[in-house]
């Protein structure tokens, strides 16, 4: 195989998707994830530093370090991920493959092993966690354990708590712990931590996924203990305690690292597989060994579907960028953005109703899988002019740049979700029970916070919420779905004309 | 035989050794991997399923007994065993902890069972919804009882509408339901029947519900099931059986006299149902002679002096409940029964006397309240001759000593929707004498009395013209 057509090739095919790895970049800017990013970058950085010194057998210049086929394997995965973003208009996928394709072009420069190529492709796949697309369920689940965890503590020290889904709440006070229970913290750093550490010691795959187990099983304690000491502080007292959070966070990733690397040792004690290494060390050399027979039939073949592939990825980013997929970025600062929905204002009445501000709900919380370093939260209670029940609640949650499931929300809070039904006008409606009295109705939808809605850009999710002890009638969800769309009509009216973009109203 | 038992220690021990020596080369077989890495090494189906049986033994025997043997490992293993320690005590505490936990799961929810009832017995609604919290999702261990606790917790939390939610869940026309929530619901029929404004449809229709709860309804006293039984015989048109259940029921609980004396009322027995209630009167306040500080006992006995029209006399036992216990629910208790005492003033045709009464002692208690401004307006916005009366009653009150501050304050508001400013002045002038915060109540009074006189001219324009500032009125005068 002819290493400088490969690595040419990898470098177009790279570079036929920057526009899809600019969007990544700019998501990553707009929500401060740059922590993530570094550590990440930091890993593979480590990947390739300790790999230069790990040289096997010298191959010659235009020599490939790497079995073709276990190539050919590389890129078709880059290529379907690359496929799959761009039919599923996930950039994050494109991102991926791209990662594979930068981790082989490094491998084959530095004539690393298919087994180091493999450990930088997985590393540069890993995009900040919050720009997951399966980062709230992910998250929700992991809250849930970690409450559930700290309510066996809080049990075993005798606090009276109750569980709203994923919240836990005092029995003592009447609010919840919607901050201490708003998603997993620091989890998705030690685990890039802990892949770089198990990919440095070249683990074979069983023990790489078993400390990957053993970290996020440390990650929920930790948080979930962090969440029961909050309790008891919290607990017995009236008013809503404020506690400096000093070193904890730092004291808590620590710890976790340590207990992972702890099972470590025990996984090495136990198992005196103390031999690991040196079976690695043989899985290195591999890839040299194996490029010997470069000239036979098998390696040609092997060499024209790597370059296929390549080709193919290349063709797909020129697709897109034909189709300008990617290039329009995210052109909305993100304090622009927090500012026009901080600014929103409503009419005090609309026929029928009165508008006024809410007393902020029980159940509302800053995300942790949010896109913004911050969250903008806004609620009015309409109130139905006639006496008659009905109060309703607006409320508006963001930013996001890419909504998660509409009833994230109510999930999160134990609400039982019947069933989302989309409408034509673009907003969802869903029926929810909780309890044994508990019943809800909910109108939401997503609405761009600047630009057009041709655009990719910043999104906020518009709810109108009815919640009830009785049934709540056809009429009643008629008339919700009505007053929600001319509630966002009002909304999406201040957001796209109310802000300056740049000092350009669009 | 004697020698036989001397023996039998040592061939007891013998014995137990015999059967540990089989038991452990029976296992042993299983745990000698050794074998199976010989050219013997065991094939076909059987072979396997012993080579993993033999595998699975050896990972749990290792296990076992790793927290024993890493003390005897050397060199780097002894170092990896010694730094496993952390993840290991940690590891086993926090499962051991979690399994603890769901395994006492049923013993856990007791003991917020046992919250639930004791916040309910201290009437702490809002610290027994939350603990129910706990349960109340749990379809398993919140059974229909439970669920009738949580309902009552939730009436104590002010969510009557939640917890009405759960009686008629509990109640329902598809299935059996608890006993209790079908008197619950019951009472609900019989109470929207007495209502006057229901249709004869509508009427028919509650008649049946209230004939089908209560014949499942259950878990209460049998004189609260008659009190029901009396009511439906009253309803089908059984009245002389309705009031002999009555009145057997109220021969053996006083407590009924108020129901007892509301159906007299209705059959027209006027004589009657006065005699039912001075004796159920004088029975409970010689309950109540003996036992001061029960509650319910006081507000039944004001309950019926209410019935019977002896105000004073109601609001005796009542200052006096409050002379026991100095707390909200007294104050609370005693300020419902004025606005009570006040609207039967306020009915026509109207008891000057008694409303001058009211008022002075309703602004004494509950201040510048928006339903105090409303009693106000609507005592004072008359015609004039009544307002004359009416300032006629307060001058009167003032000779009898009565609040004298809140009645100067009662006669500046008369006098200055008379027209009279000097004397207005003056009694506000006084009532800031005798006591500085009384004129504090009259800002907020003024701003309401000024907003409801809209319609009537005249008292508006004099309301209008009375300026009284910011609130910081001297007490001198100008």
């Amino acid at each position: 195989m002819d290493k400088k057509i490969t690595v040419a090739l990898l470098l177009v095919a790279m570079a036929a998707h920057v526009p899809a790895i600019r969007l990544i970049l700019n998501q990553i800017g707009f929500a401060g994830l740059w922590i993530e990013l570094f550590v990440m970058l930091l890993g593979v950085a480590f990947l390739v530093l300790t790999g230069i010194g790990f040289q096997g057998p010298q191959t010659s210049a235009n020599q490939p370090s790497i079995p073709a086929r276990f190539l050919l394997g590389v890129l078709l995965a880059a290529l379907i991920a690359s496929l799959w973003g761009v039919l599923s208009d996930d950039a994050v996928w494109v991102w991926r493959g791209t990662g594979f394709c930068l981790s082989a072009t490094m491998a084959l420069l530095m004539g690393f092993s298919s087994r180091r190529l493999l450990h930088m492709g997985v590393l540069l796949s890993m995009v900040p966690w919050a720009l997951w697309k399966m980062a709230p369920e992910m998250h929700s689940i992991g809250q849930w354990l970690a409450s559930s965890f700290a309510g066996s503590i809080l049990d075993l020290g005798k606090v009276f708590y109750f569980a709203k889904g994923n919240v836990l709440g005092l029995v003592s006070t009447d609010f919840l712990e919607n901050d201490a229970c708003s998603g997993l913290r620091f989890t998705y750093l030690c685990v890039l931590l802990v892949m770089t550490y198990s990919f440095f010691r070249r683990y074979p795959i069983f023990r790489c996924l078993y400390l990957l187990l053993t970290c996020l099983f440390w990650s929920i304690v930790a948080d979930g203990s962090r969440i029961a000491y909050h309790a008891f502080i919290q607990d017995g007292q009236e008013a809503r305690v404020s506690w400096d959070l000093g070193a904890l966070p730092l004291v808590i990733m620590l710890s976790v690292l340590f207990l992972t690397w702890s099972g470590d040792q025990f996984y090495s004690a136990f198992s005196d597989q103390a031999n690991d290494k040196d079976q690695e060390s043989s899985k290195e050399t591999q890839g040299h060994e194996l490029s010997s027979d470069l000239d036979n039939r098998e390696s040609r073949i092997s060499s024209f579907a790597v370059w296929s592939v390549l080709l193919g990825i290349v063709g797909l980013g020129g697709w897109s960028i034909s189709r300008n997929q990617w290039g329009h970025g995210l052109e909305v600062a993100q304090a622009s953005a927090t500012a026009a929905v901080e600014s929103l204002r409503l009419d005090p009445s609309v026929a029928g109703w009165t508008i006024g501000p809410a007393t902020e709900s029980a159940e509302t919380f800053s995300a942790h899988f949010r896109h913004t370093p911050g969250w903008t939260h806004r609620e009015w209670e309409l109130t139905p002019a006639e006496s008659r029940d009905g109060t309703m609640k607006l409320r508006v949650d963001g930013i996001w740049l890419r909504l998660p499931k509409l009833d994230w929300l109510w999930r999160w809070y134990g609400w039982k979700i019947d069933r989302v039904v989309p409408a034509e006008n673009g907003s969802s409606s869903f029926e929810m029970k909780r309890s044994i009295v508990e019943e809800g109705y909910v109108v939401t939808k997503g609405s761009r916070v600047l630009g057009n809605s041709s655009l990719a850009g910043p999104l906020v999710q518009v709810s109108l919420v009815l919640e009830s002890v009785r049934p709540i009638s056809q009429k009643q969800r008629k008339e919700q779905q009505d007053l929600h769309a001319r509630m966002v009509q009002a909304i999406e009216q201040q957001l796209r004309f109310g802000a300056a973009i740049d000092g350009k109203n669009p | 035989m004697l020698r036989f038992l001397a023996d039998l220690p040592v061939r007891t021990i013998a014995w137990i050794s015999d059967i540990l020596e089989i038991a452990l080369r029976f296992f042993g077989s299983f745990l000698d991997r050794g074998n199976f890495e010989d050219l013997d090494r065991p094939v076909g189906i059987y072979g396997a399923l012993r080579l993993r049986l033999s595998q699975f033994f050896g990972f749990v025997a290792s296990f076992v007994s790793y927290p024993v043997a890493g003390f005897f490992y050397r060199g780097q293993r002894r170092r990896e065993f010694l730094w496993s320690i952390p993840f290991c005590l940690l590891g086993l505490t926090v499962v051991t902890g979690s399994l603890l936990i769901a395994f006492h799961r049923e013993r856990i929810l007791n003991r917020y069972l046992a919250r639930v009832q004791n916040a309910y017995t201290k009437q702490d609604g809002s610290r027994g919804v939350r603990a129910a919290m706990r349960w109340i999702g749990d379809s398993e261990f919140a059974n229909a009882d439970r669920k009738f606790l949580y309902s009552l917790v939730e009436i104590q939390n002010g969510n009557a509408v939640t917890a009405e939610r759960i009686l008629e869940r509990l109640s329902p026309r598809d299935s059996t339901g608890l006993g209790i929530a079908h008197f619950w619901r019951a009472s609900q029929c019989l109470g929207k029947l007495e209502e006057s404004k229901v249709v004869a449809s509508e009427r028919r229709e509650l008649l049946d519900d209230f004939d089908w709860h209560l014949e499942r309804a259950s878990g209460v006293s049998v004189g609260q099931m008659a009190v029901l039984e009396s009511m439906k015989a009253y309803w089908d048109g059984r009245l002389e059986e309705a009031e002999s259940k009555y009145r057997a029921v109220w021969e053996a609980d006083a407590f009924q006299s108020v129901g007892f004396g509301a159906l007299l009322k209705k059959l027209g027995k006027d004589q009657e149902r006065e005699f039912v209630l001075k004796t159920g009167a004088a029975r409970i306040a010689e309950r109540l002679r003996s036992d001061p500080w029960n509650r319910a006992l006081r507000d039944q006995l004001t309950s019926i002096y209410e019935m019977l029209g002896e105000w004073g006399r109601a609001e005796v036992v009542h200052v006096e409940g409050y002379k026991i216990r100095r707390d909200k629910e007294s104050i609370d208790a005693y300020r419902s029964f004025l606005e009570r005492r006040a609207e039967a003033a306020l009915m026509e045709p109207r008891d000057l006397r008694e409303l001058a009464y009211c008022l002075v002692k309703i602004l004494r208690i509950s201040g510048a309240s928006p339903r105090v401004q409303d009693v106000m307006a609507r005592s004072l916005l008359r015609p004039q001759e009544e307002l004359l009366g009416l300032q006629k009653e307060f001058n009167q009150w003032l000779v009898e000593g009565l609040d004298l501050p809140m009645v100067h304050l009662s006669l500046a508001f008369c006098k200055g929707l008379l027209g009279d400013d000097t004397s207005r002045d003056w009694h506000l002038e006084q009532a800031g004498r005798y006591e500085k915060e009384a004129i504090g109540i009259a800002n907020p009074l003024l701003g309401f009395m000024q907003e409801a006189s809209k319609e009537q001219g005249e008292y508006h324009q004099r309301m209008l013209r009375w300026q009284l500032g910011d609130g910081s009125i001297d007490p001198k005068g100008p």
